[in-house]
């Protein structure tokens, strides 16, 4: 028996590529919060130590343009004062709009001690920086992972999976900005940044085996999915196959460390791959999972607009990350970071 | 499509939420053997979720933080005493779309845009036979247990005592959760308006006693709207003759809906695995 369908409405994606923009920034800024709340403690001259002029710019400038999509993904942003006039605590959306401005405090705060020079006050910061970071993680994930409605949100992978891709993300941006900064001129904190990116990937690949196995085994609705859709769409499959290989090439990348190390052009490369890579997930994740119908027969076609709903908004935020980096580089050579016991100048 | 929110009894959420009609009513109980969100593994993610937020929450001044994540908060006041629901019985839809067409006019939805719409589908058998047709209803189904519910970050969206869900969107900020949250495409963030829309079974026209416009305007009378409370209803007797045959959309993923269909083959009951529309884009 053959259904086949002959009118159905044309349903459309609530969640815009803004949504796509936040979940990449906000994701690679809880990385580079990690990695600077690490850096404050580890011994001075140690490549974690090193890379916290990295992981600071990296930080300033994620976590300024993330909450600026964020709102521009509401229909409407005026009206965002009604998370904290109505708040809601079984609404992890809710728990987010308080939790992401603490993330955000704290992170300018971070930054702020991290250019006066002050370890103390780093120090003291790094934990609430860290928690925070951790509480943006959970709830981008759990966010996601609870909409039952649609079997490929609904896993408990899709949080690590968005977790992973955006600490590797966060790697590469630190690699690209490695070149863009005095302090990045150490081919160690580039080698050191490379293991990293080699011990994300590697969890990374063991988080998919452990979807696609157990998934595999117990018949999980998202497993099942994502077959029926490998199985039946070209486009599902090819970029299937397409992010296995750039997989591949990446991870033998980061295990061969001669490649790429004492290449510029490799480095960015590399930088710019993963980036791309973890962006790309998302954009699968939700624009690609949007259009598979909770009902319907086929898959709705996303018709993106070139507008600010549509491909303007994409650049206009990926254009704000490129003018805050080159303001904050600009701002350090002019009024450079003090130097403080234990920190290196960038 | 202001739909107004009735005197917003922002409450302490319970845990409980109002029992719907079960037990005393002749209610169908079609989707009563799915088990519990709490008694499968989603339910143990659910649970390590909760006990993460739960160290986030905590930080913040919560005076309704006995809600645990994804409970659905109280219900507010409706039309007293009743439960409302939809019975759609498919082998008198003609699939004529009046209903389409009233509601467009009824709730003044943009173009393009429907709160209640008829899908139409052809079957073919494979054994020579004429291809049969399908016509199917669709709106939302006022479910006992509403996903798009709890999700709402701003307490925009709600359900009543009489089982109506319903968007004020005077407070909605336009997030789209609750048009993820709903298995069923029920909501959509209206073009005019910025935030989410839904059917409201007309809740403006049950007040005064009138019917809601789709059910006015079916042709065949195969939208019966009425109190799943009152055992002697319409509703109840019609779901009562043909028990049987009485099915929801999706029963699998627990949300309990009070929109009833009889005459709906097996094969549309999850979901279409079939041959897509082509499906024109509206720019708006």
């Amino acid at each position: 028996m053959q259904i086949i369908e002959l009118l159905t409405p044309h349903y459309e994606a609530a969640w815009l590529p803004w949504a796509v923009q936040y979940f990449f920034l906000i994701a690679m800024a809880t990385g580079a919060a990690l990695a600077a709340a690490w850096g404050t403690w580890a011994p001075a001259g140690r490549p974690p130590a090193k890379i916290l002029p990295l992981a600071v710019v990296l930080l300033l400038v994620t976590a300024v343009a993330a909450p600026v999509s964020l709102l521009a993904d509401l229909h409407q942003p005026a009206r965002f004062w009604h998370f904290y006039a109505h708040f809601t605590p079984w609404s992890w959306m809710s728990l987010g709009a308080v939790l992401v401005p603490i993330f955000v405090g704290t992170s300018l705060a971070f930054c702020f001690a991290w250019w006066r020079g002050r370890i103390g006050w780093m120090r003291a910061l790094s934990v609430p920086l860290a928690i925070a970071a951790a509480g943006v993680v959970v709830y981008t994930g759990a966010e996601i992972a609870i909409v039952r409605a649609r079997p490929l949100w609904n896993n408990p992978w899709v949080p690590v999976n968005l977790a992973l891709t955006a600490w590797l993300a966060a790697v590469g941006a630190m690699l690209i900005l490695s070149l863009l900064m005095p302090a990045g001129d150490d081919a160690a904190i580039r080698a050191w940044l490379g293991r990293l990116g080699l011990a994300l990937s590697l969890a990374l690949l063991c988080v998919a085996a452990a979807w696609a196995i157990g998934g595999y085994l117990m018949q999980t609705p998202s497993f099942e999915q994502a077959v029926r859709l490998h199985a039946d769409f070209p486009v599902w499959r090819i970029s299937l196959r397409l992010s296995a290989a750039i997989g591949a090439i990446v991870l033998l990348m980061w295990a061969r460390p001669r490649l790429w190390l004492h290449s510029r052009g490799l480095s960015l490369a590399l930088g710019v791959s993963v980036c791309a890579a973890a962006w790309a997930f998302r954009w699968a994740l939700f624009m690609g999972v949007q259009g598979v119908p909770k009902y319907g027969a086929g898959l709705y076609v996303y018709r993106m607009p070139l507008g600010g709903d549509g491909l303007m908004g994409i650049l206009g935020i990926f254009g704000l990350c490129v003018t805050m980096l080159v303001l904050v580089l600009w701002g350090l050579e002019k009024w450079p970071q003090r130097e403080g016991a234990g920190l290196r100048s960038a | 499509m202001a739909t107004p929110a009735r005197s917003p009894a922002d409450g302490t959420p319970g845990r409980e939420h109002p029992a719907p009609a079960t037990g005393t009513t002749t209610f169908p109980q079609t989707d009563g053997a799915i088990p519990g969100p709490r008694s499968d593994k989603r339910g143990f993610l659910k649970d390590l979720l909760g006990l993460a937020a739960a160290a986030a929450a905590a930080a913040a001044p919560a005076p309704q933080a006995q809600a645990a994540i994804g409970d659905q908060p109280r219900r507010r006041p409706g039309i007293p005493g009743k439960r409302f629901g939809m019975l759609i019985d498919l082998r008198k839809c003609i699939g004529c779309q009046a209903c389409t067409v009233s509601c467009s006019v009824e709730n003044q939805a943009p173009i393009g845009q429907f709160r209640t719409t008829v899908l139409q589908y052809e079957i073919d058998k494979g054994d020579g036979s004429a291809p049969a047709m399908v016509s199917l209803p669709r709106l939302c189904n006022h479910c006992d247990n509403p996903p798009c519910v709890p999700v709402c970050p701003v307490q925009a969206t709600f359900q009543r005592e009489d089982g109506v869900v319903l968007v004020d969107n005077e407070r909605c900020v336009g997030c789209g959760y609750c048009v993820q949250a709903c298995p069923y495409d029920a909501r959509f963030i209206n073009h005019e308006t910025q935030t989410a829309d839904k059917c409201t079974f007309c809740e403006h026209r049950l007040e005064v006693g009138l019917l809601p416009a789709c059910v006015e305007s079916c042709v065949g009378g195969a939208r019966v709207i009425g109190d799943l409370l009152d055992a002697d209803s319409e509703i109840n007797r019609r779901i009562g003759a043909r028990r049987d045959d009485v099915k929801v959309l999706k029963p699998g993923m627990n949300t309990s809906p009070r929109v009833f269909y009889i005459g709906l083959p097996d094969e549309f009951v999850d979901g279409i695995d079939g041959q897509a529309s082509v499906r024109l884009v509206a720019d708006h």
